[in-house]
């Protein structure tokens, strides 16, 4: 706060002119930030490490809607946005192999609660799934910290929304993809 | 303006130099001149250290008004609407600020956070460069450069820099809450606490770097040393590798062990969720006792 104190009682700010020139010059000293969307507008990210609990409850699809939310809302970059994307799709892929794996008259709602390595297995993938997304989103994280203000909005409602719907769509949806592919 | 009023005018300028807003303001009280950019620079400063943005931005463009090629006040309104996350209109003002003067390391530093905030940090970076061209021994310009070290993930960096600030600014209390926060990170609280503890030593006003110091001394104590991985590693990781070696062993027919992993595993899980709050509990009845 004393530097623009200082700057009125008359200390010089700078006087070197081959500087001056090389500041000007360029698009530096352009104004950018108009063109990005200047003020802070939209909600405010959720904590990135409160999501393991989405992945560990919820699955998966859950964890991986709420971390492409988060990358949106923290302002990561494209291909980060896109690789919170294709971690899930891999998790999918992963869970749904899972599944391909369970004999056909297990493939219900009553096998898979009943099928503990299943719902296991599922938990462990969705965990994996939820380390990749936070490291992909760690430097927008750590940008909106550390520039951003660092506030973050509340997950509860939105987390226990994606557990509870998404994480009861999933396994349905996973065991009618099994049944389709099993014929 | 009179003598007393001018009077007034150096004591507030001083108070705010010592961090004592409050009394610069009352300082300033006597014989304020509305004519005069440096009484609105004062008064504006003071408010923002105060931490009320609204106010010290009206007294900037007040002041603007009177002046309108005031560096000060530009750099002033600059740091209100960052505060309020204005950026279009920060920057606006910091550039301003530039136009008359762009050799400024202090005006290109509040620039670079401007546009870190904006989420470019590469032109942050630039900035930086270009200050720390102009002034390398400006904390401002350290600071920056660890900051922006910090938020592109290199701990080592943001460390250096903060060290160099610190060489440069011994007094800094940010520069020791960062260095402490950045060596806490790493997994290294012992020297994260020294660090953490002297920050709050230099501006115990700051709840900030006490709660800081508190949080390190409950992670440094002795109960919880059987959780100092967690300071290492995320704990989906070992949730990971846990349940990895539960089903491997399983899987090996090797149950008895597998058995014996989730005994010793399932209670250390437990711990971790207890443990850190009775520790605080612990340590905050100790600092009232």
């Amino acid at each position: 706060m004393e530097e623009p104190l200082k700057r009125v009682a008359g200390s010089p700010g700078g006087g070197m002119d081959d500087a001056e020139a090389e500041a000007r010059e360029g698009d530096l000293l352009q104004p950018s930030v108009g063109r990005a969307g200047a003020r802070r507008e939209g909600p405010a990210p959720w904590n990135v490490s409160s999501q393991l609990w989405v992945a560990f409850f919820g699955g998966v699809t859950a964890v991986t809607v709420i971390a492409w939310l988060n990358a949106r809302r923290l302002r990561s970059t494209p291909g980060r946005v896109r690789g919170v994307l294709g971690a899930g799709a891999v998790g999918l892929a992963a869970v749904a192999a899972l599944y391909l794996t369970v004999p056909v008259d297990e493939l219900t709602w009553a096998g898979f609660a009943a099928t503990r390595p299943l719902r296991w297995g599922s938990r462990i993938v969705a965990v994996a799934v939820f380390l990749v997304q936070a490291w992909l989103q760690k430097p927008a994280e750590r940008r909106h910290d550390m520039f951003g203000g660092g506030e973050t909005a509340s997950l509860w409602l939105p987390g226990l929304g994606a557990t509870f719907i998404l994480g009861f769509l999933q396994p349905l949806a996973m065991i009618a993809l099994a049944l389709a592919v099993r014929g | 303006m009179s003598d007393a009023a001018e009077a007034g005018l150096h004591r507030a300028e001083m108070l705010v130099d010592l961090g004592r807003y409050e009394a610069a303001l009352e300082a300033l009280d006597d014989g304020f001149d509305a004519e005069r950019p440096r009484c609105w620079v004062v008064r504006a400063v003071a408010l923002l250290g105060l931490e009320r943005s609204d106010e010290a931005l009206e007294s900037a463009h007040r002041g603007l008004a009177v002046d309108a090629e005031s560096i000060p006040l530009l750099h002033v309104a600059a740091l209100g609407h960052l505060s309020r996350g204005e950026l279009d209109l920060a920057e606006e003002s910091v550039l301003a600020a530039l136009a008359l003067d762009a050799a400024d390391a202090e005006l290109l530093c509040l620039y670079g956070l401007i546009v870190a905030a904006d989420g470019q940090t590469g032109k942050a970076e630039r900035l930086a460069a270009r200050a720390l061209s102009l002034e390398p021994d400006s904390p401002s310009v350290r600071h920056l450069m660890a900051r922006l070290a910090w938020a592109r993930g290199d701990d080592d960096a943001a460390a250096e820099e903060y060290r160099e600030l610190l060489a440069v600014d011994p007094e800094s209390a940010a520069g020791h809450a960062m260095l402490g926060a950045v060596l806490h990170d790493r997994g290294d609280a012992a020297a994260a606490g020294e660090r953490l503890s002297e920050a709050a030593r230099l501006e115990p006003a700051s709840g900030g770097y006490a709660e800081m110091a508190r949080e390190n001394a409950v992670w440094r104590h002795w109960l919880l040393w059987p959780l100092r991985p967690l300071l290492h590693v995320h704990g989906g990781v070992i949730y990971v590798g846990a349940m990895v070696v539960i089903f491997g062993l399983m899987a090996l027919d090797l149950e008895n062990l597998a058995l014996l992993f989730v005994a010793v595993y399932v209670p250390w899980v437990i711990y971790a969720w207890v443990a850190p709050p009775l520790v605080r509990r612990l340590l905050a009845r100790r600092r009232l006792g």
